[in-house]
């Protein structure tokens, strides 16, 4: 089914177009949303909630981008908007419970599903999320609109609705930052 | 090559993206430098995780739960609609019974008024006050 046979199916309101929609964009919309929120829970609520505003919202697609672009770009807003009101509710929370000097975990999982007795890749796995959690917003979402959804520079540019210069450079700084912090991790560990 | 400058290159080196020199020369480095292979071994593991962590199955229930959802959003659209509509003309209502309500009551005690009026003055023998005072009564009584 092309594109526009879906949209066209989706502003008619026909469920069976919208079950295929969400059959085809389901998996790479939930690991974008995991990408960015690194917390299954909120990825899958999140996830839902951008196909319900695709199904709600799709007389406002001019189709200036591909469908899929402004899918992922509804991902994307609604990911960071969640990452943004989880921070300030810990930050809120961090002002009122937390002692002085406690260092905020951001949307980290602390169970992720790994094997409970490999404790070796689980602080690894921490530290790796510790370290896209730090991450800058478009920095992080250009890293992993790259590494797990795989998209071209000029997909991921489209998305983020920035230059292709820009993903270049933002690519090039997330990857540096998280270098950066897994080689301090690693040199503690060494010494 | 430095330390460092390897380091910079070590993700684009697991990931492939590297050119031929550069590649050339990451991978000297590499041969040579145990610190820094124990960290591309360390980096490469750490990749591999994302890979594993990050790629989630969806859940099976996944469309019912955003059929829910959409419901969820339809629900508040229509109760929000409804609000819009009913609460003005509710309170459109109320304002114009207040209106007919203070109409009546001024109509009815204005004809009290004038009932009154008329009692008094067709009826002045009915009015003790103005009639014969007490005193009077029994100075002639007795």
């Amino acid at each position: 089914m092309s594109e526009d046979e879906i949209i066209q199916g989706l502003k008619r309101g026909d469920e069976r177009i919208f079950r295929e929609l969400v059959d085809r964009f389901q998996k790479s919309i939930l690991v974008l949303c995991m990408g960015i929120l690194l917390n299954r829970e909120d990825a899958e609520d999140i996830a839902q909630d951008v196909f319900a505003e695709v199904f709600l919202s799709v007389e406002k697609f001019r189709g200036d981008a591909r469908l899929s672009t402004w899918i992922y770009r509804i991902a994307v807003n609604k990911s960071l908007n969640h990452v943004r009101k989880v921070k300030r509710r810990k930050w809120i929370g961090s002002l009122e419970k937390l002692p002085a000097g406690s260092e905020s975990t951001g949307t980290l999982d602390t169970d992720l599903g790994l094997p409970g007795n490999d404790l070796e890749k689980k602080q690894l796995s921490r530290k790796l999320h510790a370290a896209i959690d730090s991450l800058p917003e478009n920095q992080r979402t250009a890293f992993v609109l790259s590494k797990m959804e795989e998209l071209s520079y000029k997909e991921i540019a489209d998305v983020m609705e920035v230059t292709l210069p820009a993903v270049e450079s933002l690519l090039h700084r997330a990857k540096s930052n998280l270098q950066k912090k897994l080689w301090n991790w690693y040199k503690k560990e060494m010494e | 090559m430095k330390c460092r400058k390897c380091r910079d290159q070590l993700l684009s080196f697991l990931e492939g993206s590297l050119s031929g020199s550069e590649l050339a020369k990451v991978e000297d480095h590499l041969a040579g430098c145990l610190r820094c292979r124990g960290f591309a071994l360390h980096l490469k593991e750490a990749l591999a995780l994302v890979d594993r962590e990050m790629v989630i199955e969806p859940s099976p229930y996944f469309y019912t739960r955003v059929k829910a959802r959409l419901q969820e959003h339809k629900q508040p659209e229509r109760e929000r609609i409804a609000y819009r509509i009913l609460q003005p003309a509710f309170f459109s209502m109320l304002l114009l019974l207040a209106i007919f309500t203070g109409i009546q009551l001024g109509k009815m005690t204005s004809s009290e008024t004038v009932a009154n009026e008329t009692t008094v003055n067709y009826f002045p023998w009915m009015n003790e006050i103005e009639g014969e005072p007490i005193e009077t009564f029994l100075m002639k009584q007795s």
